[in-house]
């Protein structure tokens, strides 16, 4: 009897657990210098710019494989890191573009942004600081 | 650190950079120049002992011998001069006959004119065709090679593409949500082996639907010259219509494209060629089947060539491929084809893209590739 209540109650708490650690998971904040001119972005524009269609902005990204990154791809970009390989590959190889600047971390990627007009990136919105301004929120 | 290793590099493009007078100092050289890679390895064999597929006999081409043919490795470098002008630029080294050749592939400059327009001059890529302007980076297309029937350079083929050519080109796109247009406006030369085209001047407009959907059609025309060595090509104009169409949404990938080739009234100069591939994406895996398809005309009477047969002929191929995506950024392909002329007579039909008339009616390909961007 006390292994079953026993056996319950950890079942009870791993579910709790995992609750939470889904409630954890953080939005994640598209950033831009806290000079810049821009208010907000809307997603289409994260996207655009991206994917290098919007030549106004020169995007930052974290490493593959990043959380932030996963979100800003599956929730934003619609494409899987192969598809965006892919993409980005096509215009390099044809000398049509520069793919985004990969930096390996929030903190450099903080420092990236701050310190450019044009630049763009995204950070866990936790590690939001007054060097930089949340233009777009991935929920 | 990958970057750095390329510092040697500075220096040249530091002289680019006096040109168009802009001081930069070096350290900023390392945030502004991009290198990036691509390599194939690339094995192929078929049946055929003394048939060579793409190529001539003992020198090159795909035999029952196998070859490394199609492995090859490019480097691309991208420095941004200032925020309106960039310099590009490809390296590329390809297995030739028994060697390597190494080129620059292209190079050009692009002046951001606004959102809107980019001009580029110099050395271009050829842009007919969907794959045409990185035909050798194997990583991006689900084949080991393009569908030869349309995109070989033999002398045999469709000559629906090109190397590249010395110019200027005018980019125009504009983007409305997930719909991008664009427009590819260009004029120049095209030296190749035997052939000067001159004149060479072109249209390429490209509807694209977030990459999903893409819809492309072009025009180009040239004049051909050879200083008299093909005296029957000289002055005749050259000129290539195509028709392309892409999918790539939910896991279905297609690819269908379709050239004409006239040549003006040279012997050998009509080409038709057109291509479907159907894949499906199953996480990783990408299994695709391909038709394509050649027919080459005959105008006047033939045999100008002496090394090879101008006779008319139809070459069909159909290949079974396999693409595995069993890392980031490096793709393992396998495919078997199955290589088809209309006649095997070669008093009658021309040997399509073989060197010589093979055995056998039916000519069976096998390949293996892997595909790398770094």
């Amino acid at each position: 009897m006390l292994t079953k209540i026993r056996y319950l109650k950890l079942l009870l708490s791993a579910m709790a657990l995992l609750f939470i650690n889904s409630q954890a998971i953080a939005d994640v904040a598209v950033i831009v210098s806290a000079d810049s001119d821009i208010s907000s972005m809307s997603k289409a524009e994260v996207k655009a710019a991206y994917l290098g269609k919007n030549k106004k902005f020169f995007p930052t990204t974290l490493p593959k494989g990043d959380e932030a990154r996963d979100n800003l791809m599956s929730k934003v970009i619609g494409k899987s890191e192969s598809q965006f390989q892919s993409y980005w590959s096509k215009k390099i190889f044809s000398g049509k573009g520069i793919p985004p600047k990969v930096v390996d971390n929030a903190s450099i990627m903080k420092k990236s942004i701050a310190g450019s007009s044009k630049a763009v990136g995204y950070i866990d919105s936790s590690q939001v600081d007054d060097s930089v301004k949340v233009v777009y929120t991935i929920e | 650190m990958k970057k750095n290793r390329f510092n040697y590099l500075a220096p040249s493009i530091c002289l680019c950079t006096s040109l168009v007078a802009i001081p930069v100092s070096a350290e900023d050289w390392t945030d502004r120049v991009t290198i990036k890679g691509f390599l194939s390895a690339v094995y192929q064999q078929t049946n055929q002992d003394d048939a060579p597929y793409e190529g001539e006999l003992l020198e090159s081409g795909i035999t029952s011998a196998g070859t490394t043919q199609g492995t090859q490795f490019g480097l691309n470098i991208n420095a941004q001069v200032n925020d309106r002008l960039t310099i590009v630029g490809q390296l590329h080294s390809a297995r030739d006959g028994e060697g390597y050749v190494t080129n620059l592939e292209w190079g050009f400059l692009s002046l951001n004119l606004n959102e809107n327009f980019d001009l580029r001059a110099g050395r271009i890529k050829f842009p007919g065709g969907l794959v045409s302007e990185y035909v050798n980076v194997g990583y991006v297309y689900p084949w080991i090679q393009p569908p030869r029937e349309m995109y070989s350079e033999d002398i045999g083929a469709a000559q629906a593409v090109h190397e590249s050519f010395s110019g200027v080109s005018l980019l125009a796109s504009t983007t409305s949500g997930d719909l991008t247009y664009s427009a590819n406006i260009f004029t120049g030369e095209i030296a190749e082996d035997e052939v000067l085209r001159t004149d060479f001047a072109g249209i390429t407009l490209e509807a694209n639907w977030d990459e999903k959907v893409t819809i492309q059609a072009a025009y180009n025309q040239s004049t051909m010259e050879t200083g008299g060595v093909i005296l029957p090509m000289d002055g005749q104009r050259h000129d290539i219509v195509q028709l392309a169409l892409k999918i790539d949404w939910n896991n279905i990938v297609t690819y269908a494209e379709w050239a004409d080739v006239n040549m003006g009234d040279f012997a050998f100069g009509e080409a038709e060629a057109a291509y479907v591939t159907l894949g499906y994406r199953i996480g990783n895996f990408l299994p695709h089947v391909t038709v394509s398809t050649l027919e080459k005309a005959q105008k006047a009477t033939g045999g100008i060539m002496a090394d090879r047969p101008m006779l008319p002929y139809e070459q069909t191929t159909s290949t079974l491929g396999l693409r595995w995506d069993f890392m980031p950024d490096i793709a393992l392909k396998v495919e078997v084809s199955s290589i088809e002329l209309d006649s095997i007579d070669p008093n009658v039909a021309g040997v399509g893209l073989f060197g010589e008339m093979p055995d056998d009616d039916r000519v069976t390909r096998y390949g293996l590739a892997l595909d790398a961007v770094f």
